[in-house]
Order: C-alpha cells, then structure tokens, then sequence
C-alpha cells in the first residue's frame, strides 16, 4: 500500500521536473528569437546562456520527494499532513502510521493535481507570447533595415557546398623561404601565399566516380582516391589569384575564391645622406650611410653599390666598389635599420671628386630593389682662386684694367723711393711709367677704333710719339710692290675698326674721358712729376671701374626683320599640282559598357526572373558574365561573390538578393566615361511659329 | 502605420485566440473539446482575414485636396519632387524637389541604387525647403533609384526614382579649319572613336582643302551650304576659314534650324562677354566658354586653345569632359517625328492616367499601345500636334507604351509610392474605383466566422 503511494509521490515529482525543464527549455527559445532578431545569428547564444545557467541553477537544486510531500500537504487539506509518511520504511513504520498511510493511500491514488501545479508552463506560455509579438514588433520597425542588410550581403561569401561532401580540409604549405608554417582550413575559400602549395583532401559520404577541380584559368586538376573511394586527394601550386569549383561526377559546387597573397619587394628608405651632398673643405671626408630597410618575409642581400669619379673634362675616370652594410643579414630579418660609414679620403678620393652610390637589397625569393641615386661631392678649392669668368662676363679686359692699377702702384712706390733712387734713375723710371701709361692707353683707344701703331710694345714706339688726335700719316719710305702699304698712304682706316662698334656711344664717350685722363697723367710722368700724375691716374682708374661696370650690362640679339607679307598675294600662286589629302575611315565603335549597363537594367526587377532566361535577356547576360568571370579571375574579392550571382541567374535559380549583387558586381566593371549627346526635344511647331512671327513684327 | 495594421490585427488575434483556447480548454464540462476548439481558431482565423482584408487604408476616402498642405501635414512629406524621366546615354539626371521636414530631427534623402548610395542631402528639423541631386545612373534601359528618406537609423519612407537611358545617338560633327591643327586633329580623333560622324575642312591652299570624313560618307565640303549643314549636328569653325558667302549661309541658316556653331577661339580670343549662358568657368571664376542664342541657332565662344594638351599630359577625363559639355550644349537637338507623353507626372495605378502623343506629321495610326491595350487617340482641340488617350492602368510597375515604332518604358507608381504626389482622384457619386476593385473576396470570410460562432453558441446551449 505505501510502496503505491511512495510511487505516486515519485511520479509526481518526476511530473514537476519534467515541466520545469520543459518550461526552461522554452524560455531559452523565446529569448534565442529575441536576441537573433535583436542580433542575428550571434544573439542565439542568449539562448544558450540562458539554458545553461537557469539549468544548471534547476538541476543543483532538484526538489526533493520531501519537498514533494510538504506541497502536497499544503495544497491537499485530505491528505491530513501525512504524506511525509509514504516516504518511511513500511517496516519502520509504528502502527498508528500503519494505519495513517492506510487511510490516506487511496486519497492519494485519487488526487488531482491541480492548474497551480503547471503555473511554470502557463507562465513560460505566456512570455513567449510576449517575445514573439516584440520581435514581430522589431521586425516591422525595421523593415527598411533588412533590406539594406541583404542588399550589403556580397561581403560575405557563402560556401555553397555539394551535398555529397562529408567534409574538406584544405592544407596550405607556404614556399619555404616565407618561413611561414603550414596551415590547414576547413572552409574551402583559399587565401594562400604566392607559389604555396595547396593540398585537398575531400571526404565523401558515398563513391563517387571521379573529383576534380576546375579553375578560373581553365585548368582542370583531377582528384585521386584512396583505396576506399570516398577519400580524394590533389596538390597545386598557386601561382595567381582566381576561383575554382569542385566537380563530383556532374555536380558542380559553388565558386570558391583563390586569393594570393603577393611577395613585395624589398622597400628601402636611406634616411642619410641628402640625395646631393658636398662635404665642404675641411670637414671629415666622411659618409655615413643610414638605411631602413623591410621586406615582407626576409631579406638576403644588401649592398652598397659605389662609383668614384675623379677628374674632369674628357679625362674624367670612374671606378666602382660595393660595400657591404655593417649589420649582416645571417638571419634573414623582416627589417634592418642597416648603417655603414664610408670614409672617402681611405677610398682614394681626392678634392673635385664625386661619390655616387645606391643600395641594391633581395629578398629571399631573389626580388631585388634598387633605391635612387645618392652623390657626394668633394668640392675643388683651387677652383674657388680662379679668377676666370668672375671678374668680367667679356673676360677681355682684366689685365688692362689691373695694368691701371700697377701703373698707380708703381708710382705712388717711385714717389715713395724718390729720395733712395738719385735724380737720374727716378727721371729714367718716371718716363718708363709714361711708357706704360701710353701703352695703355692705347689699347685702349683700340676699342674706340683709335689708329695705333701696330708694334706697340716695340722698344722704338717711344721715339715717334705722335699725336693720335689728327689723321697725317708720316709713314716711312713706302717699299716698293707693298700693296698694303701703299694702301694705306691713301685710305683712312677709321671705319675699319668694327671694334668700335661694339659700344654704345655712352660708353665711348666715358671711354673717351678714360683716355684724356690716361694722357694727362702720361704728360705728368714724362715730365718726371709723378706726383703730379697721380690724380689722373686715379681718375682713370676710376672711369674704368665704372666702365667695367657698364660693359657688363646685357646686351639682347637683335632680331631679324623681315620685309611684310602682303596678305592678298598670299596663297596666289599656281595650285594646279596641289592634291590636297582625302582622309576617309570608318571606326568600329562598340562600346563595351553598352551590354553591361543593359544587364544592370534588364536585372533591375521589372522582367520576371522565367524571362531573364529567354530571349534577348539572356544573351545580355551571358555576355555579362562572360565579362564578371574574367574580372572575378583578376579579382575575386571584388567579383566573385557578382558572378556567382549572376551565374545562379542565368542558370534560372537565383534568390531574393542575387540581382542586387550582380547589379553591384557589373556596376564596378563599368569604366568612366562621358560622351557628347544631343538634347531631346518635343516634337512641335510652336517654336518655329514663334520665330516666324518675331520676325514679322520686328520687320512689318 | 497603415502597412504595419496587418501585424497588429495578426498579434491581437493571436492573444484572443488562446485566451478562447484556454477558456475552451478550462471548462469543467469535456463534451465536444476538440469541435469547440476548432471552431474557436476557425472564428478567430476569419475574423482576423476579415479585419486584414478591409484594410482601413483601402477605405479611406481620399482626402478632398489634392495638393499637400504645408500648414496642416503632421507627417514629414514631399511637396514636390521632378526629374528626367527620359535621359540620353551617360547624361546625369537631376532630382529636385520640395521637402517639408515637421519632425524635430534632422531628416537625410539618400539617393541609391543596388544598394549604393549615389547621392544624399540633409532636410535641417522644421525646415520646409527645396533640394536638389544629381548622378549619373549605370543602367540603359528603365531602371528604378530609390530615394529614401530617414531620420537617424529609422527608415522614414522608400520612394522610387523611374528612369530610362535611351542608347547612344551619335553627332554629326563638320569641322571648318583655316589650316591643319593639331588641336582638331585630336579632337576628331577622340569623336570618331565614339562612333561620332565627323567631317573636316582643312584649308591648305587658297582654293584647296584636305579634307577627311570619319564615319561617313564623303560629300563636297569646298563651300558650306544649306543642304550641306542639314547633314550635320554641330559645325566647329575658325572665323577665317569661312567665306564671307559661307558666313552668310551659315547666318541665315540659323534662323530656321537650331544648329550649334563652335566659334574657335584665336589669339586675342576673350570670353567675358555677359550676354551669354555660361557653361564653363575657370578656375578664377571667369567665364570659360559661353553659349549664345542666335535666331534658333546656338554661337558656342571658349577661350582654350590647346585642349588637346590635356590629353597628352594623360588627363583624359577632363578632355571627355570639357569637349562633352561643349558638344552637348551646342549640338542640335534630336527632334523625333512623334513622342509619347504621360500625365500626372505621378501616374498611379487604378488612376486615369492621360498618355498625349505629339506627332508633327500626319498620323498613321490612330491608336496607341500600352502593353496589350490598344488606346484610341483624340486630337487636341487647341494644338494640332496633339493626340490624347485616357487610361486606367491596373498594374503598377513598368509599362511599354507603343506607337508605331516608337516605344517607351513609362512607370505607374503604386498607392504607396510617393502618395504625397499622386494627384488624387475626385470622388465620383461617393464611390472611389478601389473599393469596388477590393471588395468581392472580403465577405467569404464571414461566412466560416458565423459558422463557428453558431457551432459555439448552439453546443453552449444544447
């Protein structure tokens, strides 16, 4: 009898447990709706994490058949408190509870539980009633949302799997001189190292006939099975980015993407020297060559490539050397901040010499960099001394103008040694520098186009001193036959001089003054009065100083002038013989972004998705992904998810987004351009009615 | 709201169905528990059909103004809103309009197509202003934008933007040159890659010409006449290389036909003249090219001369682009024999929509086509040039309309796309056309409901 009701009393409480993890259970699906629509897929670990720990807070806590029997006590007044009696040991039982458990056994058989005992379910009920309206509420607050989420969903890739596949695991082995190490992916998009290898492994359910994977660039690689047929196996080196497909028997999967990860090539930054630099005279001859240089896995090599050139002119010689940097690179680093101090002086580099130099860095998969060009420069003193060039742009007349300068010199040192000298020597030595002087002047008076002897400089010019002012010529007796001479009794050369042309007549004049103050102090020298002479030979220094200024202005070339067109002769010669070119071409114009902009519209919603597969449809949009394929093998991050799309559009299985993402993919394609295009105009004669009368009214 | 109504009536009668349930369940007396449980979801089910289906919206009478008032709309709206419904190829489109934003909060119009925004402004809160959007949409054919409009991250209303890009037409260009240049070497080398028609006169004797014909046939250029220019869109011409008899044929020619005549700029070339429509500036502002009305024709005066140096230096697109503007303002304009027109501007479905042909020559047929539908044509009585058809579109969405071989693409907008708009119809004896439309299959629905109400009652009372 009370093995009955210790039974009921187990039932009941087996009941209540079941409900209550019924009633948890449904609460964790209630709050997993919530939070997908709250969160997407992510928000249904709410669920989760409101399972296990209202579960696991559930389970620690199981009620007891004790706590059983107290409930029911108090929710069943006929139970008279003695349910707790069932639980005893029937022999341990004394006779008044015998007879207590007797009497209440079959009340117990009979109890109803009553709608309080499903209160958790009810309540459960009713919160996911409330959940659902809340995310149905969400939902329509968000209507517009959605929309826009499935239109950005080209981001993420979908693998689109063959049913028939157990599972992948793609092995990725990375070229060794990466030092990368090998990885292996479940999923079946591939992001791999250039020149890694790629090794597939599928595993089927059943056995199938033959496996093969089908690439972007047409190649087809055939997968070997194992001995039990539902393993299947193929390597392939990946040399550029594209998509594949795996092929079972007749089944194709989706694209997948093949994407490359390109090795650059070293990168080198010299942060010194300056690209030209001149190490000055007396600094250290001394070249300190920083360098940061990085490559994406490992550089081998750097060097510095060097070449001296010495000498100028055509005897300019060069000679190259490499240098290696100061750090090695044993260890093949990512990075080096690489140093190395050149020291000219021990290279044999003289003063006027140039350094020219560059860095050469390889990678380990032999790319080799070279940076730009870096010159130093030793400048050549001596040069700075010359005075060529810099005295005057003619570089004519320096040494006139520092004769000028002696001539003052030596007088102000004959003045000087008057005393020393004795009457004779200084009379001798005054009339020497009236020598000097006249010499000067001379050629001087050259560029006025002034006559001159021409053995100025002969020790006999001092007896005939003549006046150059007049023009009488009292030459020597004429020798016989001399043509020359003879020419010369009777011909003024004055107008021969074209010397003296070359100044303006500003010039001359001051040239001019030049000369009578060179004369005046002359007349002074020869007149043993040096003193005297001074002034003026100071005055003529000066005048020269200030020519030397002028002379320097820049004189522009005149231009040619030519004698006027006369426009109505113009063109008036005989043309017969003209045949003028007749230049005729037909240029094939075939826009290629015609076809493309068509599909955009034709997938723009207004042709039922049966017709984008018929007809001038179709053909649009196979042209289109015939044009998306070749752009998703260049870049299948960008297209691939479009061609997909498409592909599945043309096929006549597309889903609610795919338009829209093939939309997207074929409006990247597109290339700008712009095009000169007509205006559109209704067709109507109120405008030219309107210009037919304007005219009449405005002349009646 | 009215679009989330169905929601609410779904979720009420969901809570009313397991109240009734419950109810049903609870009773002490268990005879016919399943029957009146059926009949319960099926009472319920036909009352919430009953409510989905009279939809209140579809009741509504329509309001009796037909222009939206800005003084009495709560709801941010539209007062006005245009575009190009018929673009040439890679022309932009330009979207202005008229937004009364009511709300407090600042309120975006974002343009998009295929889910990338193309272009977007800002309605400042409490601001009634007017916009303006441009871009150039990728499609060729009749495609639909969107403008949405939204306040924060809430979606305030999607309107569609109907649109169709007719193909490429190409120009007919004569070029009139005192000598071979370079400059309309490369300019007739770019048109003629475009399929463009272009013709050349090159002066290079005092009565020869090198001449060169692009995409066309060759025709005499020795003296520019009257039927000469009939075959041609736009001619570029150097003042000098025009006779003084040329110059008056081309003058004259100008008060009948709107032909585009490109002066090119010389030497002492200055474009600052203000009794022109200025097309370009430069970068000081200053007008750069200016188009000038001449009777119906167009004097097109820039001042650079050296364009093609722009393409040397790689910088194409600014080429295409300056020459395109010039050409295409210039150019004459496409006039075809007959268009179709429609009206409103919002054409809505279950609406009179009136389509107008303007046919300058005789007429041919006298109907037209909308789809399957033929469509009589009637002559207006004031414009010759003018034939109106009424129709009542019962589809929205695309429609081709056809009229001989001319066809079009014109869209009839949905109750629910730019309501604000839409020219509302004027009640007719107190009966709007929809609701005759929607109401045969509402009342089936009633008749299941009193079937279980009746079920309910009589097993309550038996």
């Amino acid at each position: 009898m009370d093995k009955q009701g210790k039974q009921r009393i187990e039932t009941i409480r087996g009941r209540w447990i079941t409900l209550r993890i019924m009633a948890i259970e449904l609460q964790s699906a209630a709050v997993a709706l919530l939070g997908y629509v709250l969160w997407g897929i992510p928000g249904i670990w709410a669920g989760f994490a409101y399972m296990v720990i209202f579960g696991a807070y559930f389970l620690r806590k199981l009620p007891k058949t004790a706590d059983v029997t107290v409930w029911l006590n108090q929710q069943f007044p006929e139970l008279e408190d003695s349910a707790g009696i069932f639980l005893k040991d029937a022999n341990a039982m004394n006779l008044l509870e015998q007879l207590q458990t007797a009497k209440i056994s079959p009340r117990l058989q009979l109890l109803k539980l009553p709608l309080s005992f499903y209160k958790s379910i009810w309540n459960t009920l009713l919160f996911a009633t409330i959940a659902i309206i809340l995310c149905v509420i969400i939902q329509i607050r968000r209507g517009g949302t959605i929309t826009r989420e499935l239109s950005e969903a080209p981001h993420t890739m979908v693998e689109k799997v063959i049913p028939g596949i157990q599972r992948v695991a793609i092995t990725i082995t990375p070229p060794a001189y990466t030092g990368m190490p090998t990885r292996s992916q479940v999923s079946y998009h591939i992001t791999a190292e250039d020149s890694a290898a790629v090794h597939w492994e599928i595993h089927t359910h059943a056995v199938p006939n033959n496996i093969s994977l089908l690439f972007s660039d047409s190649t087809v690689l055939r997968m070997i099975p194992d001995s039990s047929g539902t393993t299947w196996q193929a390597t392939k080196c990946i040399t550029h980015t594209g998509f594949y497909q795996v092929k079972m028997d007749s089944v194709l999967s989706g694209f997948y993407q093949l994407q490359l990860i390109p090795d650059q090539p070293p990168l080198i930054k010299v942060t010194s020297p300056a690209p030209n630099t001149t190490i000055d005279f007396g600094r250290m001859p001394l070249v300190n060559i920083h360098a940061q240089l990085s490559d994406d896995y490992g550089l081998k090599f750097a060097t510095i490539i060097a070449t001296i050139a010495s000498g100028s002119g055509e005897a300019v010689k060069f000679r190259e050397q490499q240098f290696a940097f100061d750090q090695g690179l044993s260890i093949k680093p990512k990075q080096l901040n690489a140093t190395r101090a050149l020291n000219l002086a021990g290279l044999g580099m003289k003063p006027g010499d140039e350094l020219y130099f560059h860095i050469a860095v390889t990678d380990t998969r032999q790319q080799q960099t070279l940076s730009d060009v870096y010159i130093v420069t030793l400048p050549d003193t001596t040069a700075l001394f010359s005075l060529d060039g810099m005295v005057n742009a003619v570089n004519i007349k320096p040494e006139y103008f520092r004769s000028q300068r002696q001539i003052i010199l030596e007088t102000e040192a004959l003045i000087h040694d008057k005393d020393s000298l004795g009457i004779t020597r200084f009379n001798s030595k005054s009339n020497e520098l009236g020598t000097d002087q006249k010499l000067l002047r001379l050629r001087y008076g050259k560029f006025l186009g002034e006559e001159s002897e021409s053995n100025v400089g002969d020790p006999r010019v001092e007896d005939h001193d003549h006046d150059h002012g007049d023009h009488e010529h009292h030459t020597d007796s004429p020798a016989f036959g001399d043509a020359a001479k003879i020419l010369d009794e009777f011909t003024d050369k004055h107008d021969n001089a074209e010397d003296a042309t070359f100044f303006d007549p500003e010039i001359k004049k001051q040239l001019k003054a030049t000369l009578t103050e060179m004369w005046k102090a002359e007349l002074q020298l020869r007149l043993y009065k040096p003193q005297e002479a001074l002034p003026y030979e100071y005055k003529a220094l000066r005048l020269l100083k200030d020519l030397q200024q002028k002379s320097r202005a820049f004189v522009p070339k005149t231009g040619t002038k030519t004698t006027p067109l006369k426009p109505e002769k113009r063109l008036t010669g005989e043309q017969d013989k003209i045949s003028p070119a007749v230049m005729k071409q037909i240029k094939d114009y075939n826009d290629p972004d015609a076809v493309l902009r068509v599909a955009i519209a034709v997938l723009d919603g207004h042709v039922s998705p049966e017709q984008l597969t018929t007809g001038n449809n179709a053909i649009v949009l196979r042209q289109s992904l015939a044009k998306l394929t070749s752009a998703a093998s260049r870049e299948p991050g960008k297209y691939l998810a479009a061609m997909a799309a498409l592909q599945r559009i043309v096929q006549g299985q597309s889903k609610n987004a795919d338009p829209a993402i093939a939309q997207q993919g074929l409006w990247k394609l597109l290339t700008p351009a712009v095009i000169p295009q007509p205006a559109q105009q209704q067709p109507s004669q109120l405008k030219e009615f309107y210009f037919r009368n304007i005219k009449k009214t405005a002349n009646p | 709201m009215s679009q989330y109504r169905t929601y609410i009536i779904a979720a009420v009668g969901a809570l009313l169905l397991l109240w009734l349930l419950w109810q049903e369940y609870r009773r002490p007396n268990k005879g016919y528990l399943i029957g009146r449980l059926l009949a319960s979801v099926l009472a319920v089910v036909s009352l919430v059909m009953l409510g989905i289906e009279l939809h209140p919206s579809q009741r509504e009478k329509p309001p009796a103004t037909t222009i939206p008032n800005a003084n009495t709309t709560q709801k941010p709206v539209f007062l006005a809103c245009n575009w190009e419904r018929h673009l040439a190829y890679l022309q932009p489109v330009h979207i202005s309009g008229r937004y009364h934003n009511t709300t407090a909060s600042p309120i975006r119009l974002a343009l998009t197509f295929a889910g990338e925004t193309l272009d977007s402004t800002t309605i400042a809160a409490n601001k009634d202003t007017t916009f303006h959007m441009q871009t150039v949409p990728p499609f060729l054919g009749a495609g639909l934008l969107k403008l949405i409009t939204t306040t924060g991250k809430d979606t305030l209303a999607t309107a569609p933007v109907p649109l169709e890009v007719a193909a490429v037409q190409p120009l007919r260009i004569l070029f009139v040159a005192a000598s071979p240049d370079v400059e309309n070497r490369f300019l007739a080398d770019w048109l003629s890659t475009q399929g463009m028609a272009v013709a050349m006169r090159s002066q290079v004797a005092a009565k020869q010409y090198s001449t060169r014909f692009d995409n066309m046939n060759s025709v005499s250029l020795d003296a520019v006449t009257a039927p000469l220019l009939d075959k041609f869109d736009v001619v570029i011409a150097e003042k000098q290389a025009l006779t003084a008899t040329e110059k008056n044929v081309l003058t004259e020619y100008m008060q009948h036909h709107d032909i585009g005549v490109l002066l090119q700029p010389d030497s002492n070339t200055t474009v600052n003249k203000i009794a022109g429509e200025i097309l370009l500036k430069d970068s000081l502002g200053k007008p750069s090219a200016v188009l000038y009305h001449r009777s119906m024709g167009k004097v097109l005066e820039w001042g650079i001369s050296n364009t093609y140096t722009w393409q040397l230096s790689g910088d194409s697109m600014r080429y295409r682009r300056f020459w395109s503007t010039l050409l295409s303002a210039a150019s004459r304009s496409k006039e075809p024999k007959a268009t179709i027109a429609i009206s409103p501007a919002f054409a809505a479905v279950n609406n009179e929509v009136t389509l107008i042909l303007r046919n300058t020559g005789p007429l041919l047929d006298s109907f037209l086509l909308a789809g399957e539908t033929r469509l009589p044509l009637a002559q207006h009585p004031l414009l010759p040039a003018e034939w109106r058809s009424t129709w009542w579109p019962v589809k929205n969405g695309w429609h081709q309309l056809k009229y001989q071989n001319i066809t079009i693409n014109e869209y009839i907008f949905g109750p629910d796309e730019w309501p604000e708009l839409q020219r509302k119809p004027t009640v007719v004896a107190g009966k709007s056309p929809e609701q005759e439309l929607a109401s045969p299959t509402v009342w089936w629905w009633l008749l299941p409901f009193l079937a279980a109400c009746i079920f309910l009652w009589l097993e309550k009372k038996l």
